[in-house]
């Protein structure tokens, strides 16, 4: 008869005396899954975190040493003149007599009279131009001043002024246009419109990508047309910006 | 009967040393490469999270430093804006100085514009004159020539009325501008 000795228990195929060995390595497989999941598996989830973050702070960083270079490779002074040339082009607070000053100035340098005048201060308000808005789906940031006027001189030059009033600053617009003319003079009867931009914009400077930052060869055709305008003389009001700026002294406008 | 074990007990207390010290072994060594690899891990995340502070850092000085523009900045994208409000002006007005001249110069010498009006739907009526039939011929070749498309600044041109006093004829057009 053989009897089986403790050394020749067998479980799973493997002698029990060697099993009580084991507990080690066992011990030590388990602390590796553990540690994988605790330790490990997090920190090469923080690793793929910092390699994305550092991607895209150094695309950021790249971005925003682009607009500064940018920004400072800007003239201030250019800045500022083109800014003086846009206040001057679009002013930037109501003033119903000024439409008035500036069509008559151009008239006396055509040696036309103001025949007569009629002002609708009751458009002057925000919000109350029927421009398309520029930018679509808000407020339209113009407000349009418009004024009647009959302007009497020579027949010659009336073409002249016309050219004049149209290539002054502010922009001005002629709606509605009637002329009567004699031999050598002529009545025109005009409705000319000036605009105001009296909205303030929002700038989110962190949105901002060196493209919106940049002048567009359309911006700069626009400001190359502006400064072929016609600045007139004491034409001051509504230059904001570096330049003179608008006091309001607050006088009573009858008009409102 | 007896029988004698310890050959055999030995035998298996050799076994179980050698066995006991193969499992010590290769349990230092699987701990050890695991430890090993942990440090390595741990090394590699503390170098990237070191890299990722230096880039946040780079990230705050651009920052500071595109921020201190800011001024130049709001400025510019004023600039733009107000661009974009003139451009949208400019486009949209109609400018009677050169329609009017594009008008005077529909045609040359010696026939005469005397004068012109802007109707409300945006064609021009034009009274003209010339003296003598060969100077009209010259107005009708060139009214011809607009209505074929032949013209870069004016669509058509139609001629609504015509009287001749003597050698002196006077005519009336409706002209389409592009």
């Amino acid at each position: 008869m053989k009897t089986i000795s403790g050394s020749e228990k067998k479980a799973f195929g493997i002698e029990e005396w060697k099993l009580k060995y084991l507990w080690l390595p066992v011990l030590i497989v388990v602390g590796m899954f553990v540690s994988w999941a605790v330790v490990v598996q997090p920190r090469f989830d923080d690793i793929s975190q910092f390699r994305a973050d550092s991607v895209k702070i150094r695309k950021n960083v790249a971005d925003l040493d682009q607009k500064r270079n940018y920004l400072q490779s800007i003239n201030e002074n250019d800045l500022v003149q083109k800014d003086q040339l846009l206040s001057q082009a679009l002013p930037n607070h109501k003033d119903v007599y000024y439409l008035l000053t500036v069509v008559q100035q151009i008239a006396q340098n055509y040696n036309y009279v103001v025949d007569s005048f009629a002002v609708s201060p009751g458009v002057v308000g925000v919000g109350t131009t029927k421009l398309t808005p520029v930018v679509s789906g808000k407020a339209d940031p113009l407000t349009r001043i418009p004024l009647d006027i009959s302007l009497i001189g020579a027949r010659s030059s009336y073409l002249d002024l016309i050219d004049a009033i149209e290539h002054a600053l502010p922009i001005l617009s002629i709606d509605s246009f009637k002329m009567a003319s004699t031999q050598d003079t002529v009545k025109l009867d005009l409705s000319v419109t000036t605009y105001l931009s009296t909205t303030t914009l929002a700038v989110a400077v962190e949105n901002l990508t060196l493209a919106d930052l940049t002048l567009t060869k359309d911006d700069l055709a626009t400001l190359n047309t502006l400064d072929g305008f016609h600045k007139l003389q004491n034409s001051g009001i509504g230059v904001s910006g570096n330049g003179q700026g608008f006091t309001n002294y607050g006088r009573i406008d009858p008009f409102n | 009967m007896s029988i004698n074990l310890l050959p055999s007990e030995a035998k298996f207390q050799t076994n179980r040393i050698h066995f006991r010290k193969k499992i010590i072994d290769v349990s230092y060594v699987l701990g050890g490469l695991w430890l090993g690899g942990l440090i390595i891990v741990y090394i590699i995340w503390l170098v990237y999270r070191q890299i990722n502070l230096g880039d946040q850092k780079k990230l705050e000085i651009s920052t500071a430093a595109y921020n201190r523009l800011s001024s130049h900045l709001i400025t510019n994208q004023e600039l733009r804006y107000r661009l974009k409000l003139v451009s949208s002006i400019l486009d949209k007005r109609f400018e009677y100085s050169k329609a009017f001249r594009t008008i005077v110069t529909l045609f040359p010498p010696p026939v005469s514009i005397d004068n012109f009006n802007l109707n409300e739907d945006g064609t021009f009526y034009v009274k003209g004159s010339v003296v003598g039939h060969q100077n009209m011929d010259q107005v009708e070749t060139e009214l011809l020539s607009i209505n074929n498309g032949d013209s870069a600044q004016f669509k058509s041109a139609t001629l609504k009325q015509l009287s001749v006093d003597g050698e002196n004829w006077e005519f009336s057009l409706e002209v389409v501008l592009k």
